[in-house]
């Protein structure tokens, strides 16, 4: 019984350890990052440059100051290419990734 | 035909004098548009790899030109058993540089260069491979052994033009290129990046990857993407480092299907016209193929499911070959790897005609190998820009019993090599 209560203690500081954070940002690609999309393609918007590079190997990402940040969710952010966003969700530091519980569009 | 390498190598040269005397100006790709992007999905010529697998490579600048550089050498050493089987040390390689450049607001311009020093890696114009056959070497057909590559894989030149949204139009014209027939060619596929030797099938499905005077067009559409291309259908000749030419005489066509970003699917038909010299006659290919690549936090999965078919028409023979083939990254540093084949062969004793009629006579004219390997790569840290990775894989074999007193009951072979590829520091 003794061994059932520590596995239990231990599997729910597993879980405390994975805590829900709010991340804010602006969602871009990994391919651009944080570089200006406007030198890449400069004839189109830049929602639509992180829109085309994502139809590549590179996926929706979270801009946070500096950090380019990667999303589980790769649906919810075509909606919000470009903008700044709050995204909810845990961040895995294994694989450098937010596993996304929601994205909200902030106020410009 | 000397002369007219000479011109191609003068191009080639002026091309990177006027590269190189620009200075980058940042990391990245830089003034694109949809006609570009289109071009960077595309693999050896005109095939496609999923969109989701991220091509190991360099990226860079100049001025207002995108380049990107892809390359791979293994040094292997192989070990066969059997009395056909045999060793060697030898070193399959390629390195390809392709330059992009944005035309008026929706067309884009790309050329690529294809090297490879294998005529001069790989000895002897040849390396052992138990059961495999196509092309020659001193004029006599390979048997038991794969050809190398020749000195310039590829030499083309795409211009791509963007319709409306979602319809791009695809014109290649390649002195040396792959014409749209069959999946992406092994030294390119995502699924096969582990693995130095040879498929089995690799004239079944995907031989035609270096093919003299390749014209294609093709046009894309939402999922979709059709092409068509006229070619010289020779297989390359055994002076490796020079670049032929020939008539267009063989046709193929080729359907694409990509459902998402990590499915790629074809379907491929192509008369080619005497693709072997000593073999009489025209070869009708039937190719279909699914690729998957899953990317993972450790890498990129890759599968691939492809079938190949040919259908000699002075042998009237019809020869299946079945492939698959997957590599999966565990804890980015190891790679496991597994390729298993099928493939109906009747030239195995093309070398040997009392024997081959023998066989005819007791057996039959065709025999289905089956080669199954496996593979495991560990990375090390060495350098910067090249994927450094020491490897081993290991086959065996299925074969009717008819010609087992050839080969043995159970013939084995063994590869133990060190991979160097191209990669993004990043």
């Amino acid at each position: 019984m003794r061994y059932l209560y520590l596995c239990l203690l231990l599997a729910a500081l597993q879980v405390n350890a994975n805590t829900v954070e709010t991340f804010t940002g602006i969602i871009t690609d990994t391919m651009c990052g944080a570089k200006p999309h406007n030198m890449m393609m400069k004839d189109h918007s830049e929602s639509d440059c992180v829109r085309m590079c994502v139809k590549g190997p590179y996926t929706y990402a979270l801009l946070d100051g500096s950090n380019i940040i990667k999303l589980s969710d790769q649906k919810t952010p075509a909606k919000y290419a470009a903008q700044k966003v709050k995204v909810t969700g845990t961040y895995d530091e294994k694989t450098k990734m937010i596993k996304v519980a929601s994205i909200e569009p902030l106020d410009p | 035909m000397f002369s007219r390498t000479n011109v191609l190598f003068s191009a080639i040269l002026l091309s990177a004098v006027r590269l190189s005397a620009q200075p980058a100006i940042g990391d990245g790709m830089v003034d694109m548009n949809s006609a570009s992007m289109f071009l960077m999905n595309e693999s050896s010529g005109t095939a496609m790899n999923p969109a989701a697998w991220p091509m190991p490579m360099l990226m860079e600048h100049f001025g207002k030109w995108n380049t990107m550089f892809m390359g791979s050498a293994f040094l292997v050493d192989t070990q066969q058993s059997g009395p056909r089987g045999g060793d060697k040390l030898y070193s399959p390689n390629w390195l390809m540089a392709s330059a992009e450049h944005r035309v008026g607001a929706r067309g884009a311009f790309e050329t690529v260069l294809m090297l490879s020093l294998e005529p001069a890696t790989i000895t002897d114009r040849r390396y052992p491979l138990l059961f495999q056959t196509g092309e020659t070497a001193y004029g006599a057909p390979l048997v038991d052994a794969q050809h190398p590559h020749n000195f310039i894989m590829g030499l083309g030149f795409h211009y791509t033009y963007e319709l409306s949204e979602d319809t791009i139009l695809d014109a290649y014209f390649a002195p040396v290129g792959d014409p749209a027939l069959g999946p992406v060619a092994y030294p390119h596929r995502a699924s096969a990046m582990e693995l130095p030797q040879s498929t089995l099938s690799h004239h079944w499905q995907d031989s035609t990857h270096i093919a003299d005077d390749v014209i294609t067009l093709g046009i894309s559409r939402g999922r979709f993407k059709l092409e068509a291309s006229g070619f010289h259908g020779s297989e390359p000749g055994e002076n490796r480092w020079i670049v032929e030419s020939g008539p267009i005489n063989s046709w193929s066509t080729r359907l694409w299907f990509l459902p998402s970003k990590n499915w790629a699917a074809q379907v491929s038909l192509g008369r080619i016209a005497h693709p072997e010299t000593l073999e009489p006659g025209d070869q009708v290919r039937t190719t279909a193929s699914l690729h998957y690549t899953r990317p993972l936090s450790s890498g990129a999965w890759s599968s691939s499911l492809i079938w190949g078919r040919i259908h000699g028409t002075a042998t009237r023979r019809d020869l299946n070959s079945y492939l698959a083939e997957s590599v999966l990254p565990i804890r980015s540093k190891n790679f496991v790897t597994g390729r298993f084949e099928l493939v109906d062969k009747d030239d195995l004793f093309t070398n040997e005609l009392e024997v081959e009629e023998q066989l005819d006579r007791s057996y039959g004219s065709t025999f289905r190998i089956g080669a199954y390997t496996i593979g495991y790569t560990r990375d090390i840290d060495l350098l910067r820009y090249v994927e450094t990775g020491l490897g081993v894989n290991f086959s065996s074999y299925s074969l009717p019993g008819a010609i087992k007193l050839y080969y043995g009951a159970h013939p084995v072979a063994g590869n133990v090599f060190i991979r160097f590829r191209l990669r993004s520091p990043s």
